[in-house]
């Protein structure tokens, strides 16, 4: 097994080794799974006027039986000299997707390994590279290392800086992993009402995608943007001004929002008490579910069937990580695991560093 | 059964394989718990073959979640709310720690992460336990493991009685009926598979239970019998039995026991008893015996008996007379007259006992000296010596007579009646329990008695003479006796003396943890030819008459 960078080195391309360093460090650590578009309308029937007390459903009452997450790794592992002189970075990466089951007599967790999948990647940027020659490049490269590798290019852009270009791309990369496993899932029938998939994270993909695979699907996002408004008129309000008032066990009417004409439903939670917690945000979340029928689509998501994912989603909040991650108040110990999972099946910083 | 895959190893950073130690991961709901053996894959030392195997003996058990702290699991019940039942279990599982004890290809590489654990079949686990079957394998009980494989344990003859290594000690609490019944089980065994090449002298110091040893069990056990074939032997009663009780001149058959009449009229009627006494002659050799607790740090005692006319002594009467002039003011005697003094009122007091009388005409006493019973003992045979009624003191100076008896023997030194040095004994063990009172811990400078054991002990093996010891307490045992212990048991113990003996310090928490909960016919052993330091065994109850004890 030679190292790859010595490898690229001897290509076509002017190579220049550079430390290997990784670029995992938690950038905007508060608002990570946050977005920008704007949710004005109400979107609940009936409607419910500012926030509404939830019970915590039981274990044969809820309604989650699978849990999948996403993540990534990045590393900086060379600088490449375009022809036209720029000077831009390659970046590697390992994507992974896993899909955990709940087994309801045991309380535990399963993994579901048809559906969980790890991807190694190399991203160069697009200026000075073909397509064709990076697709037999991740070939020879795979051939080399023993590992499978697949090489890409993200797009550079002006004043945008190419790392965060690059470790987009392979953010993108890890989406559509999630996506793809969203739709195997569907095809497979294995959700249904009764047995729901949650998904870490906000559903607010940017990308083109089809919804009605995502009919039994609530996205649940660990972090928001507080100063992004909410409402309109004299009913707009800040997010971070509303959740703060929720005590334990209430939620947010639902409010709309659209991406890519596809309507959105999306409300927050409180799932921990609010005396024990670091600030007014922690222990709560934004749930999101897609609108489908057009019944829906018109009048809103069905007040009762918000109620019955929030009671499911309240009910997962113990036993929860506290110790072990700094999110443990935002967590559900389901995703928790999962994305815990996907780390345990990363290779290691120092073998992945390592193979160039 | 054997190959079910029942978890695999697990090697961290914080705590890798060793050549050593292993640690495995256990698959749920199999049941396992320490001292099972369990076969692990292991590197191969010869191309043609994929794998080896480790066997290693499980040492403990851990529990682990993914839990960071106890307050993340106060924190998981909201916050200390008791009736709250969290929706998801928490990720867990169970981490065995396990000892290696043997690798059948001799690979010593530490097992590697991921590499499978199964059962091990009882000829894999007698074989990396090293007791496979040989010429000289002694029944020594049977292991049960967690998936109901039974596994019988043997023990090297030649380990156990000599020459290679020798002496057993079994240490634990009383009123468990384990450690007498233990030593009497392997007792028993060594007389079904090495009938004709050991004798064996068993003490009774309490009760009456191996006073009818030869007679079998008013009780058969259908369920222990079983116990009996599982370690290849036969539930019969010892064989060849001979007894002697202390000799009283006014008790039934003037036999000094607390055994039943009848028994002791039947036992005299079969020929196969009799009452011992000291005259003396054979008194004065062991007279120091008498005294081995006493303190005597200016040999006043070896002075006195060197000052006496022996020639006229004839009678414990006329010994009492000479030790009195001795003590009297004026005594021409060098011995200090305190001490003579001292002396005559211990001689008075400790040989006023009815064994101290010179030998009866008459056959209805049936007297024996002890050494002309040891004399007379043959391999095969068993003599029992009940010293169960007699004071301490008396206890010391039988059971040391027996010890000095036999290595004179042994060492051509001793003159029987018919003036010949004599050994038709074979290899003989001899069993006392309370052996803390014999050789107590730290006593051999003052102490003639333990200085008789520590060379038994030290220089028994050699000359075929094993000391089968029990006691309540090791720590209250002389260390040289225990060390030189080629087998050591321990039964059941208080959580006090695993603190205070440094013996038990180097077994693992679980292991002292074990010892204190060991039910009734459980016991740990040791031994020079295991590979492991110790093994959890089962033994069969025994199958020989146990009388109550009877009237005075």
């Amino acid at each position: 097994m030679g190292r790859i960078i010595g490898f690229l080195k001897e290509s076509n391309y002017n190579i220049l080794e550079c430390g290997k360093i990784s670029l995992d460090y938690d950038r905007f650590t508060e608002y990570l799974e946050s977005s920008d578009h704007r949710s004005e309308r109400l979107f609940e029937d009936p409607p419910i006027s500012k926030k509404k007390r939830i019970q915590t459903a039981s274990l044969d009452a809820t309604i989650f039986s699978y849990f999948l997450d996403g993540s990534r790794r990045t590393y900086k592992i060379a600088d490449y000299i375009t022809p036209d002189g720029r000077y831009l970075p390659i970046v590697a990466g390992q994507i992974g997707v896993a899909v955990l089951k709940r087994d309801f007599s045991t309380r535990k967790l399963d993994v579901l390994r048809d559906y969980s999948l790890i991807n190694s990647l190399i991203v160069f940027p697009d200026q000075g590279t073909n397509e064709n020659e990076l697709e037999e490049l991740g070939k020879k490269i795979t051939e080399l290392s023993g590992k499978v590798f697949q090489v890409i290019r993200y797009k550079v852009k002006k004043e945008k800086e190419p790392v965060d270009l690059a470790i987009a791309k392979i953010t993108s990369m890890m989406h559509d992993l999630e996506l793809e496993t969203v739709r195997k899932m569907t095809s497979d029938s294995l959700l249904s009402p009764g047995e729901m998939l949650v998904l870490d994270g906000s559903l607010e993909f940017a990308k083109k995608i089809d919804i009605v695979q995502f009919r039994n699907i609530v996205g649940i996002s660990k972090s928001f943007r507080p100063s992004s408004s909410i409402g309109k008129g004299k009913g707009r309000r800040d997010v971070g001004a509303l959740v703060s008032s929720l005590q334990i066990g209430e939620r947010t009417p639902v409010y709309q929002t659209t991406v890519d004409r596809n309507k959105i439903g999306m409300w927050y939670l409180r799932i921990r008490d609010r005396k024990y917690m670091s600030n007014p945000l922690q222990g709560a979340l934004k749930l999101e579910c897609f609108a489908i029928d057009p019944d829906e689509q018109e009048n809103g998501l069905p007040s009762d069937r918000v109620d019955t994912i929030s009671a499911c989603v309240l009910s997962e909040r113990n036993v929860t990580p506290y110790g072990k991650d700094p999110r443990w108040a935002n967590h559900l110990y389901p995703i928790y695991l999962t994305e815990n999972y996907i780390k345990r099946c990363f290779m290691s910083d120092t073998v992945f560093e390592g193979l160039f | 059964m054997s190959n079910e895959i029942i978890g695999k190893v697990t090697a961290t950073e914080r705590s890798p394989s060793t050549c050593t130690k292993v640690r495995f991961w256990v698959k749920e709901n199999i049941i396992i718990r320490p001292f099972d053996i369990v076969k692990i894959e292991n590197l191969s030392r010869f191309e043609d073959r994929e794998l080896s195997f480790s066997y290693a003996i499980i040492k403990d058990l851990n529990y682990v979640s993914d839990s960071g702290s106890d307050l993340a699991n106060y924190v998981s019940s909201d916050f200390g709310d008791v009736s709250i039942q969290p929706l998801n279990s928490r990720l867990g599982t169970t981490i065995a720690i396990a000892d290696i004890l043997y690798n059948d290809q001799e690979v010593e590489m530490p097992i590697r992460e991921g590499s499978m654990v199964c059962w091990a079949s009882a000829d894999e686990i007698r074989k990396a336990l090293g007791i496979e079957e040989k010429p000289d394998s002694i029944p020594a009980g049977y292991m049960q493991m967690s998936n109901g494989e039974e596994v019988r344990v043997t023990l090297r003859a030649s380990y156990l009685i000599g020459p290679e290594a020798a002496h057993l000690n079994i240490a634990g609490i009383s009123g468990l009926a384990t450690k007498t019944s233990y030593a009497m089980f392997l007792l028993g065994a060594i007389q079904q598979k090495l009938s004709n090449q050991v004798s064996m002298i068993v003490f009774n110091v309490k009760g009456t239970d191996v006073l009818s040893i030869d007679t079998p069990s008013s009780e058969p056990d259908g369920t222990e019998d079983k116990g009996w074939e599982k370690c290849g032997l036969a539930p019969l009663p010892f064989q060849n039995v001979k007894y002697l009780y202390p000799f009283s001149e006014k008790r039934a058959y003037h036999a000094y026991t607390h055994l039943n009449q009848d028994i002791v009229k039947q036992q005299q009627e079969d020929g196969k008893s009799w009452n011992y006494f000291y005259d003396v002659e054979r008194g004065l050799k062991r007279l120091p015996l008498l005294f081995s607790d006493v303190d005597d740090p200016s040999s006043s005692l070896d002075h006195m008996l060197h000052q006496l006319d022996a020639e006229s002594i004839g009678s414990w009467d006329s010994l009492k007379e000479q030790i009195g002039k001795m003590s009297e003011k004026g005594s021409k005697s060098d011995v200090h007259i305190a001490a003579a003094r001292k002396y005559k009122r211990l001689i008075n007091t400790r040989t006023s006992h009815d064994i101290f009388c010179e030998r009866a005409h008459g056959k209805e006493r049936r007297h024996k000296l002890i050494e002309e019973a040891i004399e007379e003992l043959r391999a095969g045979e068993v003599l029992v010596i009940d010293v169960e009624p007699l004071p301490d003191y008396l206890q010391c100076l039988v059971f040391g007579d027996v010890i000095e008896t036999l290595y004179q023997i042994k060492l051509g030194s001793f003159e029987s009646s018919e003036g010949e040095t004599s050994d038709q004994l074979g290899r003989v063990i001899v069993f006392a329990d309370e052996l803390n009172k014999y050789a107590p811990k730290g006593s051999e400078k003052s102490r003639s008695l333990t200085g008789s054991i520590l060379e038994v002990t030290e220089r028994g093996r050699s000359l075929g003479v094993s000391l089968f010891g029990a006691e309540q307490f090791r720590s209250g045992v002389h260390d040289r006796v225990l060390g030189n212990c080629s087998t050591n048991v321990f039964g059941r113990t208080s959580s006090v003396e695993l603190n205070k003996c440094a013996d038990y310090k180097y077994l693992p928490d679980a292991f002292q943890g074990a010892l204190t909960m060991l039910p009734q016919g459980t016991l740990m052993l040791q031994h020079a030819v295991f590979k492991t330091s110790l093994i959890k065994i089962h033994f069969p109850y025994p199958c020989y008459y146990q009388p109550k004890g009877g009237n005075y």
